[in-house]
């Protein structure tokens, strides 16, 4: 048993400060029994199904599992559907979205502070030849999470499945969120901690198991008693030929890029579009 | 035969750590009278009955603990020529399992034990010891491949020499253990002996170990000490022929004439631990120490050493993730 805890010292010491750093972070961030919310000003509506796509039913569950995720991750969820072909850009979607945050004063912890808002244009409702886009606006502690590449992955989850089950789409985009804000997308993913636990025992585990009966320890002259002596040594030089070979060679390359504005009402916001 | 002390009349041994016969009664040396006993069948110390096995040349009483050397054994043609006497003590033989394996997680805990380690026994066990003459005559074509590249070309240049070798040589005492009880890999990594300390055969040597006549004679064991200086001579050449990319033989004559050949007792430590219905052998040459065996596993220790590494690895990839996803 002290054999034991000998070997394992320095691991277990490992896990105590990592776990003294990370209930740390929690008390500083004040996490650690949960978030409370500090913004009254703000509505207590967060879905807006204008355009009409969920049922009653799925409305409800859909605040319910908003209510849940905000109170874990400290961030208002708000979604807005509307079916309007005049808005029809980006930019217009853009300003749309960031003005409703914004006229609804909308954060958890302060008015216009942490959250985001998910707006959906079913604009082709309406008129056929419409666009269906859609805008993923960001304020906050959600603003400054979110990478250009963060957006571009929520909208394209939540668009894959949006047109044949808006209600499923939009619980992507809650849960999406959800994970995102509370750092289960960061690091490293579940399974590759289960894999490199696993490959790390198993390789010390042969480590420690492999066990060599005995290295050969002679040599070839180990018995010489006579150094050994050449009566001929020669190495003759007979011919040389040289081949050739034409070698293909090939090339390739990449980039991309992303960025933040402010909103008519002069609040920071990042995020978003899409169509579908 | 026993030897023993004139001080004191107790059983008198060789003791590795003082180079010399010490009474472990009265701590006097080199105090030993040889004491001549009645055939093999009792101890010449406490009169008990001893049964000594077919290659045994000493053994122990297990009544009195006394240490017989069976001098029909030892006699006329089964008379060794020389002995390499222990310069490894027990309790250095200890040690030097107890530094080897005591790193080792997965031993089971009583495998280093005092009581365990106790049983240990030193042993001569019986080799023949061969010198040879060697010559050999080696011919063949040898090739030197050169790449580089010059724009988008590859130019492989091919050279080739013809080598000529005469070499002669000669080996000394390659040892092969004529004991059918030994294991011969084992005893071949217990190689190599410093042979400097090899003395000609004194029976004193033996006192306070076990001993092993030879049960394997010189004619029968001689091919293998040949191919062991078949396979040294053969590495010799081939150290000599260097910077080639391939060698392709055309003369291959290996001579090798046997000079001498001697009959001697190495030391040897022997330690047998049973475990699980199955016993693990180690050796350990009596002189340099060096040490042969594969220790057993605890599988018990395995699974809690291998889960504890598994959960601590676990948290840490998880504690890892929640203090990212907090900062």
């Amino acid at each position: 048993m002290k054999n034991y805890f000998k070997h394992f010292r320095i691991i277990f010491i490992v896990v105590a400060v990592m776990l003294v750093i990370f209930i740390g972070i929690k008390v500083a961030n004040g996490t650690l029994g949960g978030y409370k919310r500090t913004n009254n000003n703000a509505p207590a509506e967060r879905v807006y199904d204008y355009a009409d796509k969920l049922t009653d039913e799925q409305e409800n569950k859909l605040r319910a599992l908003i209510a849940q995720k905000e109170n874990e991750i400290g961030c208002d969820i708000v979604l807005v559907t509307i079916a309007d072909p005049s808005i029809d850009s980006d930019y217009a979607m853009m300003n749309y979205a960031d003005d409703f945050y914004d006229d609804n004063q909308y954060g958890y912890d302060v008015p216009w502070g942490d959250g985001a808002l998910y707006l959906d244009n079913w604009a082709r409702d309406v008129d056929p030849l419409a666009d269906n886009y859609c805008w993923f606006s960001t304020c906050g502690r959600v603003e400054r999470k979110y990478s250009t590449s963060d957006i571009n992955w929520l909208i394209e989850d939540v668009c894959r499945t949006v047109n044949s089950d808006p209600y499923g789409a939009y619980v992507t985009y809650v849960n999406s969120l959800s994970r995102t804000m509370s750092g289960k997308d960061d690091g490293f993913p579940e399974s590759f901690i289960w894999a490199a636990a696993i490959f790390i025992t198993v390789v010390y585990i042969i480590c420690n198991v492999i066990n060599n009966k005995g290295k050969k320890t002679t040599k070839s002259d180990t018995y010489i008693s006579r150094v050994p002596h050449f009566h001929d040594r020669r190495d003759i030089f007979l011919t040389k030929h040289t081949t050739t070979r034409h070698i293909q060679r090939s090339s390739g390359g990449g980039g991309g890029g992303g960025g933040h504005h402010i909103s008519s009402g002069g609040h920071s916001h990042g995020g978003g579009g899409g169509r579908h | 035969m026993i030897f023993k002390c004139k001080s004191c009349g107790a059983n008198i041994l060789w003791s590795p750590e003082k180079g010399s016969m010490r009474c472990p009664h009265c701590d006097s040396l080199d105090t030993e009278e040889m004491v001549q006993g009645d055939g093999m069948v009792q101890c010449v110390s406490c009169g008990a009955p001893i049964q000594p096995k077919q290659y045994d040349s000493a053994t122990k009483c297990q009544h009195c603990g006394a240490y017989m050397i069976f001098d029909q054994r030892i006699s006329g043609e089964l008379r060794p020529h020389l002995i390499l006497p222990f310069k490894i003590g027990k309790e250095q033989a200890k040690e030097i399992l107890k530094k080897e394996f005591g790193r080792k997680l997965f031993v089971p805990s009583t495998f280093l034990k005092e009581a365990s380690l106790d049983k240990m026994e030193g042993d001569y066990i019986p080799f023949f010891l061969y010198d040879y003459h060697c010559r050999y005559r080696f011919s063949a074509k040898a090739k030197k491949i050169r790449s580089w590249t010059t724009g988008d070309t590859e130019y492989t240049e091919t050279s080739i020499y013809q080598i000529f070798r005469d070499m002669e040589t000669e080996f000394s005492r390659i040892p092969a253990d004529a004991s059918i009880a030994m294991p011969d890999d084992e005893m071949d990594l217990l190689e190599p002996y410093e042979y400097g300390d090899l003395t000609a055969f004194d029976p004193k040597y033996m006192s306070g170990f076990l001993g092993e006549m030879y049960s394997i004679d010189k004619e029968t064991l001689e091919p293998r000490a040949r191919n062991k200086v078949r396979s040294d001579a053969s590495s010799l050449m081939r150290e000599s022929i260097s910077g080639y990319s391939s060698v392709t033989p055309e003369t291959d004559d290996l001579r090798t004439d046997l000079m001498a050949e001697n009959y001697a007792l190495l030391p040897v430590w022997n330690y047998v631990f049973r475990f699980r219905q199955k016993d693990y052998r180690f050796r350990l040459n009596g002189q340099t120490g060096k040490l042969v065996g594969r220790a057993p596993i605890s599988t018990a220790k395995m699974a809690a050493y291998g889960a504890t590494l598994f959960a601590c690895i676990t948290a840490i990839g998880y504690l890892l993730n929640g203090i990212l996803g907090g900062i």
